[in-house]
């Protein structure tokens, strides 16, 4: 019987379902800083897939029969019926078949010829397209993941693996990221367009203490006056990113170290190709990226329950550098203390990290919700949380690989990082900036727990797709 | 029936580019293709178009436009110091403001021109499919791929 066999076909029917929802609902591109929405859509194209994946999930498995008469439905919600048949088949996914790595490499390797080309001044864009489908193509499914993401942190899985990456593979992958924009023959005009550059420029030439500007972030900002003291205002606010991108790649580095020994080159890889640092890319935010990188620091040092004194002075300089972030990150750390305090596991140095930082974080919460710090807080229907992954800032925060891989990683989670996690994403459908909270997260820890934890074949070609596609966004990320 | 078009090129501050609105008479429906000549990127929109881009009230003085080197009749007029040259059944165009100018090149729209069907990829400047699938590029990124394949495969 086919049915006891255990077979790689729901893994195909899986892929095949995934594939058909960019065809449905047309593939977001971003090429030199322009999103195209709808590039490759093909309904007709799409239905056939749908309904050879429904095929082929039931002669895997003959009781998963209905979802044939199931995928016939897409024809009048082609997404949601997509999204559905491949929650059944991965369902019905019992191992992932030998043939996932030649088809990761693959991908891989259309992605590595595009960047080349591309470097050389070549562009052949539907190279991109591949790596795409799976990436970009998958927006509306994004929250859903997310929220997956909160369910999956409730059935711990103990510690996990460890896997090594060079200490060194982080920083450089931050390089790359951040400098491909700067390189003369990809970007003539010789700076990275890293939007947000012009309102610090701005403040550099006439700098104010009052407005929500300064009081947001007066640390980041006495910072940049003290260094337009030495270097001009100019090159001084447009080359911010690649200093930044090197300070968050190096606190995770720390985060990933004080969590488990060893784990630090795989988390400061993951966070130097993720997608919160290419939102960061996109979008400017310095001081937001500023600020979380310090903050990270400190989480590094409460996860190790080491240097009080140092951890929650980090965590006021990062409440200085940007509010917005800080009460995030802290009220996620906050939502865990009181966790740990109400079941009794709260240890002294939790109690004292909580005396000290909380009452500043009640009157940062309120002053925010009070509507000092302004906050857009509203109901986000599916169509806007579609166009906050899809389209805002230029899609950079549109990956669902990413996104997919890392929530498998909150199993191996401690709960200082649930805590984060979980506040952030139920605050997701009530905010008006969903992906600000995304980028924000630490989610690169939960990638290098679920990517160690992966098949030995599986675990580089998996990260050097993710590489690959963070490279090709920041190529991307220069204007025409 | 032709489908009825009008394709416009758009010339906005340095850069330049083709909009081509596609109208459906049986539905009402109007969509967008943008073409930019410079990306070499073709994308098609599938929504509603204000019909204030392509029509505009009958105003001004008389005159005629010269679309593929046919006179047209049409009425020129300045709204909100914006210059507007409207066909006499309200198909605009030209317009003309400070740093923008959208000129109609092509059409089949009754009334105004009976042109075929643009070439899309020609007007794109890729010489095959919407992204840039030619021969050529097909052969190069196979081989490149295919290597890059078998050295991954090997080293990873």
């Amino acid at each position: 019987m086919i049915s006891r066999r255990s077979s790689g076909l729901p893994f195909l029917s899986l892929l095949l379902s995934l594939s058909a929802i960019p065809l449905f609902a047309g593939l977001p591109l971003t090429l030199y800083r322009v999103t195209y929405l709808g590039t490759i859509q093909d309904k007709l194209v799409g239905l056939i897939l749908l309904i050879t994946a429904a095929v082929i999930l039931s002669l895997s498995k003959p009781v998963l029969s209905f979802s044939i008469p199931l995928s016939l439905i897409a024809y009048f919600f082609p997404v949601i019926t997509a999204g559905g048949i491949a929650v059944i088949s991965l369902y019905a996914v019992d191992f992932v078949p030998k043939w996932v790595r030649s088809l990761v490499l693959a991908l891989d390797s259309a992605s590595l010829s595009y960047l080349l080309l591309s470097l050389l001044g070549e562009r052949y864009d539907f190279l991109m397209v591949p790596s795409a489908v799976f990436q970009v193509g998958e927006a509306q499914l994004i929250p859903f993941v997310l929220f997956a993401g909160v369910v999956l942190g409730l059935f711990p899985k103990g510690v996990g693996a460890v896997r090594r990456v060079p200490w060194f593979s982080g920083i450089l992958a931050a390089l790359a990221v951040s400098l491909i924009p700067l390189i003369p023959t990809v970007n003539p005009k010789g700076y990275a367009e890293t939007m947000d550059w012009r309102f610090y420029y701005g403040w550099l030439e006439s700098p104010t203490v009052h407005g929500w500007f300064f009081l947001t972030r007066p640390l980041y900002l006495s910072l940049l006056f003290a260094l337009s003291k030495v270097f001009p205002a100019l090159p001084l606010s447009l080359y911010q990113f690649p200093f930044l991108a090197l300070a968050y790649t190096l606190s995770a580095y720390f985060l990933g170290e004080s969590w488990r020994k060893g784990y630090g080159g795989l988390t400061s890889l993951c966070a130097a190709i993720s997608p919160m640092l290419l939102t960061f890319l996109y979008s400017g935010l310095q001081a937001n990226l500023f600020s979380i990188a310090l903050e990270f620091s400190s989480l590094a040092l409460l996860i190790r329950r080491e240097r009080l004194v140092l951890a929650v002075i980090l965590s006021y300089l990062s409440l200085l550098s940007h509010v917005y972030a800080w009460a995030q990150l802290e009220a996620g750390i906050f939502v865990y203390v009181c966790y740990a305090i109400i079941t009794g596991r709260a240890d002294v140095y939790l109690r004292r990290y909580a005396l000290l930082t909380s009452p500043v974080l009640l009157i940062g919460l309120s002053l925010i919700l009070g509507g000092v710090f302004p906050v857009p807080l509203t109901y986000n229907s599916m169509g806007q949380t579609f166009f906050q992954f899809a389209l805002l800032s230029w899609g950079s925060a549109n990956s669902f690989l990413y996104y997919a891989l890392s929530v498998y990683g909150n199993r191996y989670m401690p709960g200082e990082i649930l805590g984060i996690y979980a506040s952030s994403v139920l605050a997701m459908p009530f905010t008006g900036v969903e992906q600000n909270l995304v980028i924000d997260l630490p989610l690169f820890l939960q990638l290098s727990a679920s990517t160690s934890n992966l098949r030995d074949d599986l675990f580089k070609p998996l990260l050097l797709l993710l590489a690959s596609w963070a490279m090709i966004m920041s190529l991307n990320s220069v204007p025409f | 029936m032709d489908t009825l078009f009008l394709l416009y090129k758009v010339i906005e501050g340095n850069s330049t580019f083709f909009s081509l609105y596609i109208i459906n008479i049986t539905s009402g429906h109007v969509s967008l293709v943008n073409v930019n000549p410079m990306t070499h990127v073709i994308v098609n929109y599938s929504l509603f178009v204000s019909p204030g881009l392509i029509f505009a009230p009958l105003s001004g003085a008389p005159t005629t436009f010269t679309l593929q080197g046919r006179p047209v009749e049409a009425l020129e007029s300045v709204v909100h110091g914006e210059e507007v040259l409207v066909s006499t059944n309200g198909v605009v165009l030209q317009k003309v403001a400070q740093g923008y100018n959208m000129t109609l090149v092509r059409a089949n729209f009754p009334g105004v021109a009976n042109d075929s069907f643009p070439d899309l990829s020609r007007l794109a400047g890729v010489r095959g499919g919407p992204l840039g699938l030619s021969p050529w590029s097909i052969f190069a990124s196979s081989l490149l791929c295919s290597s890059l394949y078998l050295i991954l495969r090997r080293f990873l």
